[in-house]
């Protein structure tokens, strides 16, 4: 600006003028000179020392004219200008255009620094020789300040990223700033002059024009949204705002507007609002399909149970219509009711206390129990308690759910009491058994004795017949008496079997673990002890042990051992094999023997007391002996049973249970 | 037969075990000093010298006594009871002689000390044999308390 300055003063700077000024002013010039109080106006000579001094050198410059006058005009100068020869180099300029106008910061007597604007004004004599040079100051800080701030705020405004534009009166753009620019895609140079309107092509309802136009007429200023259309056609949302600026004549000159551009904002602003809705439209959609659920399964409940949910007090807050109906009270009668009210008496204390224990810990409790109707009939509910807690874990109510089992709690009843009436029938049974087995017992006693005595009467008076009369008697009357002898004698061995078969049944079984193969061993030899003569092959096979009744199974081993040695007789090589199998459950023992066998259609005979396949005349045996074998296996739990083929051989076979337990 | 020189005391109330169980001990030469009572209380009138054996002495007891269990009025338990259960009578072997094989008959008699007990074989034969070496046994073999002088 400066440089601007200087080259406009050289232009119009007539050496002429300044001699005018000076020459015919005289005396009265001298004295306005010094009077002027907003100029500093001096003179100094061609050295460049201080001649005269004014008024507004004092004012501005801070010197009184004593104090200055012959002073060198360096002491105006910044010690760098001086330092650079400035003050000289500016009379030299002076010198050799006749004018020099320079702008440049001076120094004050106090030190302190002001912007002046300097003139000098070189001085000739009529001869026309430099003489000295006229210097006029002018202290234009302010104005300077203030250039530099509009400077400053035009480049803030150019920087701004807030578009920020003006609009004269008649709406045509008057500046348009860098972000303006950026922001609706339209230069400086095209909007420039042109109608807002048609460059910005704001969308404002009608309502909503009037609305920005009264306030802006009221207030003077304006803020908002407003869209607004970019050059390439794009919406824009804008955040405005709009200040009038008016002339001192209050008339409106102009407008300016700071634009932001928050179309992102509002796309997510509606973005957020959508998701939102969205949201609390899924929302509404799930709680009233949770809802629906909710009710959907109480519905269930309360067809399907009886419920009732009490405080944690046990004070019935709800009961459903099951439960009314099978109570038989009304919903009014029971809600606000203590739940003992259908309390049947039946459960003790302790079965009382310790479901109430149980859901008092927040655990579910399951069970049945019997309650008391108001007609004073009772039913039962197979029970479940559910407790609902509180945010501490605390039970806030009880939820009791409930099925009526009345009916089979009845026939369970009505099942036990027929099994007491059965127990009953079976100890009045067992009762009548053991009279009649008592009964049993003194028959066999009086068998024992009041038959065996008769009987041996008959066999010792037919044996003294035998001995003392042989002689006297012919054969035919030996012969009958032989018989008399001989039957009496079998049914000597009948009457024993007999007992020792009744015996037999009423003998509890005392069982032990027994060593099967001592145990046939023994048999056998008790067998043999007889019958050495014979020519018998004995086979001891695999023979497990087994848990049972020692005395019994030696019975059992003595009468099928007897068996096979007896039915084997007859056989030139008469064979015996003993052996055992194992089944898993059982141990399966066998006798078998070569000898005459027996048709398997009369086996169901074989083992019935008194039953026999042979005649006596055969085989001597009084049909006691399998009987007594069946009774004792079964005694064990174990079975008997038989295969044979006549002519060819029998085998017997029984089945003793293992023992689980041991 | 004298009453003081007994050496058998038999009591059977069935007549036929008594012939056939004298005429065993008959054989073998053991029946001459035998008395045969009918009953348990005859039985015990004889040994302790009352009702119609008042004027026999109790200083000449038997020297064995078959006894049957089952008879009518006083049984062979009860008699055996007695017997055991008095000094004079109780060093008195005593076997009891019975159809019986009732294991309480037996338990009975050899709580009240019974010296034997015999189950009568039903078969004469041995019941011959039984009787006979019983009558063996307790008058030949064993050897009883010496009488006081």
């Amino acid at each position: 600006m400066s440089q601007n300055n200087l080259g406009n003063g050289i232009g119009t700077t007539t050496n002429p003028s300044s001699k005018e000024l000076l020459q015919p002013a005289g005396d009265i010039i001298s004295l306005f000179v010094d009077n002027v109080k907003d100029y500093a106006i001096f003179m100094i000579d061609v050295n460049g020392f201080i001649t005269s001094w004014n008024a507004g050198a004092r004012n501005i410059k801070g010197y009184f004219a004593k104090e200055i006058l012959g002073k060198h005009i360096s002491v105006f100068y910044t010690p760098e200008d001086v330092e650079l020869g400035v003050p000289l180099k500016n009379l030299e300029e002076t010198a050799r255009h006749g004018r020099f106008e320079t702008e440049g910061w001076r120094v004050r007597k106090n030190g302190s620094l002001f912007w002046a604007n300097v003139v000098f004004t070189a001085l000739y004599n009529a001869e026309g020789s430099l003489i000295g040079f006229a210097k006029v100051t002018r202290d234009i800080s302010e104005r300077k300040k203030a250039e530099e701030k509009i400077a400053h705020i035009a480049n803030l405004l150019e920087k701004a990223s807030d578009a920020i534009y003006s609009i004269d009166a008649s709406n045509c753009i008057l500046t348009w700033n860098k972000a303006a620019e950026i922001l609706y895609g339209y230069t400086r140079d095209e909007v420039l002059q042109k109608a807002a309107a048609e460059i910005l092509k704001p969308e404002i309802p009608i309502r909503h024009g009037t609305e920005i136009k009264k306030e802006l007429a009221e207030k003077g200023f304006w803020k908002g949204e407003l869209v607004h259309t970019r050059k390439d056609g794009a919406r824009l949302w804008i955040f405005a705002s709009i200040t009038i600026l008016k002339n001192e004549k209050g008339e409106e000159e102009e407008s300016v507007c700071i634009c932001r551009d928050i179309t992102e904002l509002k796309k997510a602003g509606e973005e957020v609002k959508r998701v939102n809705e969205e949201l609390k439209q899924l929302n509404n959609e799930k709680l009233h399909y949770s809802l629906k659920e909710v009710s959907d399964y109480k519905y269930a409940l309360d067809k399907a149970c009886i419920v009732a949910i009490t405080n944690q007090k046990g004070i019935i807050t709800y009961v459903n219509e099951n439960f009314c109906s099978i109570s038989k009270y009304s919903e009014a009668e029971l809600i606000g009711q203590d739940h003992r009210i259908i309390n049947s008496g039946y459960h003790s204390k302790e079965f009382i206390r310790r479901l109430w224990v149980t859901i008092g810990n927040g655990i579910t409790w399951k069970g049945e129990i019997k309650n008391r109707a108001k007609d004073g009939t009772y039913y039962w509910v197979d029970t479940t308690i559910v407790p609902f807690l509180n945010e501490h874990g605390k039970p806030y109510q009880y939820v009791a759910i409930r099925a009526d089992i009345t009916e089979r709690k009845n026939a369970v009843e009505e099942l036990k009491k027929l099994n007491e009436q059965l127990e009953e029938h079976v100890n009045n049974r067992t009762q009548l058994l053991e009279l009649a087995n008592k009964e049993l017992e003194s028959f066999s006693y009086s068998v024992s004795h009041d038959l065996r005595a008769p009987l041996r009467a008959i066999g010792g008076y037919s044996r003294i017949l035998q001995e003392d009369y042989e002689q006297v008697l012919d054969a035919e009357g030996n012969r009958l008496l032989n018989n008399i002898i001989t039957n009496s004698k079998r049914m000597g061995r009948l009457i024993d079997d007999l007992l020792s078969f009744s015996r037999m049944s009423r003998k509890e079984i005392t069982q032990t673990d027994i060593n099967m193969y001592l145990l046939v061993n023994e048999c056998l030899e008790e067998l043999f002890f007889d019958k050495s003569s014979h020519n018998y092959t004995v086979d001891i096979g695999d023979l497990h042990a087994c848990f049972g009744d020692s005395t019994m199974l030696k019975q059992v081993w003595q009468n099928l051992l007897d068996n096979a040695i007896k039915y084997s007789s007859k056989n030139a090589k008469p064979h015996v094999v003993i052996g055992s199998n194992d089944d898993g459950l059982s141990t399966i023992y066998y006798v078998k023997d070569n000898g005459v066998g027996f048709d398997m259609k009369y086996v169901h005979k074989l083992f019935g007391v008194f039953q026999r396949l042979h005649s006596n005349e055969e085989f001597e045996g009084t049909g006691v002996g399998l009987a007594l074998v069946k009774r004792i296996i079964n005694k064990h739990d174990g079975n008997v049973w038989a295969e044979s083929e006549p002519g060819i051989g029998s085998t017997f076979y029984f089945s003793i249970p293992k023992n689980i337990t041991a | 037969m004298n009453n003081s020189e007994v050496e058998i005391l038999l009591v059977e109330d069935n007549m036929n075990d008594a012939e056939l169980t004298i005429r065993a001990l008959k054989k073998i030469n053991l029946a001459n000093k035998l008395i045969h009572l009918k009953d348990g209380a005859e039985a015990l009138d004889f040994l302790f010298a009352v009702g119609n054996y008042s004027e026999r002495s109790v200083s000449q007891m038997p020297r064995v006594i078959l006894l049957d269990i089952k008879m009518p009025k006083v049984d062979g338990i009860e008699v055996l009871r007695q017997i055991k259960a008095v000094e004079i009578t109780k060093n008195i072997p005593v076997v009891i002689m019975t159809s019986s094989k009732e294991q309480q008959d037996i338990i009975n008699s050899y709580h009240l000390g019974v010296n034997s007990y015999v189950v009568k074989p039903v078969e004469f034969e041995n019941f011959a044999k039984a009787v006979s070496e019983l009558g063996m046994y307790w008058l030949l073999i064993n050897e009883t308390i010496p009488k006081s002088k």
